[in-house]
């Protein structure tokens, strides 16, 4: 950790402990809804929004990343940029290929 | 990015390479090697959960998970594959994130040269992690029991794949976690001298991050 932000975070790591409970429970309450309440995809991409939201919180605050050089938000990123090509083409046989 | 405009830096062999580092760039070389680390092993990660997506929804919903058919051995029932349990996993995902807060305050501790702190804080953390893998061998002793195992179908490939991946790091990080403890309860870390600590805590984050994926796509689909 840099000297910049030697200061303590402790009441943000509470806040991002409790949003992490309380959006875990919501993805529950989700993925319940899913099966009849509301549509497959509308719950597939509000969890999946929702991990990654979780995902951030836990890089931004936990990770450091929010108050480090930005060059670690840069090699946080980096696995989705190089990841990419991977998602694009399963995305391709997904569409067009056999179904397995 | 370099501070030397507003202080004149001391010459590199006085202060050491890390302390060096640290003051111009503002992280170590550990640090920096670490994150280098964590983005080829996340890598790993988007392969396996694209591999898992493709296998998932090539399939239609139905037949992902048979709910019919004999696919055990000598089992007299026709009931298909067991479906996860995500209540349990559940309660699983809140002790990882519960390890990642007892972990930043190891840190913040360590950082007030509270050494107590560090001990108890690094004590719990590994604790947690060791209370997930408990509870994932449990899992996999009930799924496996049910007769879901990695040759009967690519549900229960996938399945032990990405999970057991990510097991295995949470078990590289419990022991990564113990050396740490140990050396933290030799006195080993100080409010000057705590780089490893914020390396382990880095490793251990990394791996609470991949898991709220991983069981969102996994388990809540």
């Amino acid at each position: 950790m840099s000297e910049a932000h030697a200061e303590s975070h402790l009441p943000t790591y509470r806040k991002v402990i409790i949003t992490l409970t309380v959006l875990t429970a919501v993805e529950f309450g989700i993925s319940f809804a899913m099966h009849s309440l509301i549509p497959f995809v509308l719950g597939l991409l509000l969890l999946v929004g929702l991990a990654f939201y979780k995902a951030s919180l836990v890089g931004r605050f936990f990770m450091h990343i929010k108050y480090d050089p930005s060059i670690f938000a840069f090699l946080c990123v980096l696995p989705l940029i190089l990841g990419s090509p991977i998602i694009l083409l399963v995305g391709y046989d997904l569409v067009h290929g056999p179904n397995f | 990015m370099s501070h030397a405009g507003a202080v004149p830096l001391a010459p590199i062999d006085t202060l050491g390479q890390t302390e060096y580092s640290r003051r111009t760039f503002g992280f170590t070389p550990g640090k920096f090697a670490m994150w280098l680390f964590l983005a080829s092993d996340a890598m790993g990660f988007v392969g396996l959960l694209s591999a898992y997506i493709v296998l998932r929804f090539a399939n239609p919903s139905a037949t992902w998970r048979p709910e019919t058919g004999n696919w055990v051995a000598g089992a007299e029932g026709a009931e298909g594959l067991p479906a996860l349990a995500p209540i349990l996993t559940g309660i699983n995902t809140f002790i990882l994130i519960v390890s990642s807060f007892t972990m930043v305050l190891a840190l913040d501790a360590i950082q007030k040269g509270n050494q107590k702190g560090l001990k108890l804080f690094l004590g719990i953390t590994a604790l947690c992690g060791m209370t997930f893998l408990g509870i994932q061998v449990y899992e996999y002793q009930h799924l496996l029991h049910e007769g879901l195992s990695m040759w009967v179908h690519p549900y229960g490939a996938t399945f032990y794949i990405c999970t057991g991946f990510h097991g295995a790091h949470v078990l590289a990080g419990v022991i990564y976690l113990t050396c740490i403890w140990i050396k933290s309860a030799r006195g080993g870390y100080t409010k000057e001298n705590h780089s490893a600590v914020e390396l382990v805590g880095l490793f251990w984050h990394f791996v609470d991050l991949v898991w709220i994926i991983l069981f969102t796509i996994i388990y809540l689909f």
